[in-house]
């Protein structure tokens, strides 16, 4: 009954359609009744995952096309994002200790270590000349 | 995403924030946390009443708490929600911004000893 066809969001790399996640994934999530910390773990993923896209996979000033998918069964959620911006691998971007990353407040450097603690799985490719994040989640059992 | 702040005894600065500090919540805390760690060097951020914060978010608080160490200041963070906790605590920043959940405690760890 919760098994849903995939639902989809497009948005443009500005931070004011960056805002439009929240809404989405609440408005996905709200029948399901899963825990707040799930949600939350969730909603840290993808921000960072959409927010990688936003400065590293396109040039400054070019504003690029985000589109991200949802799919959720009552074990699993997935989330995918994909852009056609240059090749950009956060799964292959070196693990840093946090703490050294401190000193440098890279953009995006704690969110590799932030996406591995909040997702069961994360896997890259790219294919036809687009980046394409797959964000696995366990559902915890309620 | 609400931001205010309250002048305490010892020159110590109470930063309450609340809401959501999403990406469009790390954005509106930009310039004001800019001005209180141009201005301030005893700052305790209380987070209690934040429901949500991500890594823009915690990007700004990271370089705020760089600012007002670099000037010999301190700043603490005062009771995050658990969900808020668990973020900051696998971004590693707890170190930068030690986590306090008694405000006397946070006070006495951000009061500076007069030379």
């Amino acid at each position: 009954m919760l098994d849903d066809a995939p639902s989809e969001l497009r948005i443009g790399t500005l931070q004011s359609d960056l805002a439009r996640l929240y809404p989405w994934l609440d408005e996905l999530t709200a029948a399901r009744g899963w825990p707040s910390r799930f949600m939350n773990g969730m909603q840290v993923a993808l921000e960072e995952a959409v927010m990688n896209v936003a400065m590293h996979a396109f040039p400054p000033a070019q504003v690029g096309q985000i589109v991200i998918t949802f799919e959720a069964n009552d074990q699993t959620v997935t989330l995918v994002v994909e852009d056609d911006g240059l090749p950009f691998d956060p799964v292959a971007a070196e693990a840093v200790d946090p703490r050294a990353r401190l000193r440098e407040v890279e953009p995006g450097g704690m969110g590799l270590t932030l996406m591995r603690h909040f997702c069961q799985d994360i896997g890259y490719e790219r294919r036809d000349g687009r980046n394409r994040l797959t964000l696995r989640f366990l559902v915890p059992s309620l | 995403m609400a931001i205010s702040t309250q002048d305490l005894d010892g020159g110590v600065t109470k930063v309450v924030i609340s809401g959501r500090i999403d990406v469009a919540g790390a954005k509106a805390l930009d310039m004001p946390l800019a001005v209180i760690a141009g201005s301030r060097r005893s700052v305790i951020i209380d987070l209690s009443g934040v429901e949500f914060l991500a890594s823009l978010g915690m990007r700004g608080l990271v370089v705020s708490a760089k600012s007002i160490i670099s000037k010999k200041g301190k700043v603490v963070l005062l009771s995050p929600v658990p969900s808020v906790e668990e973020t900051l605590t696998v971004a590693g920043i707890t170190e930068l911004l030690p986590i306090h959940r008694d405000e006397a405690a946070a006070i006495a760890a951000v009061t500076l000893t007069q030379a």
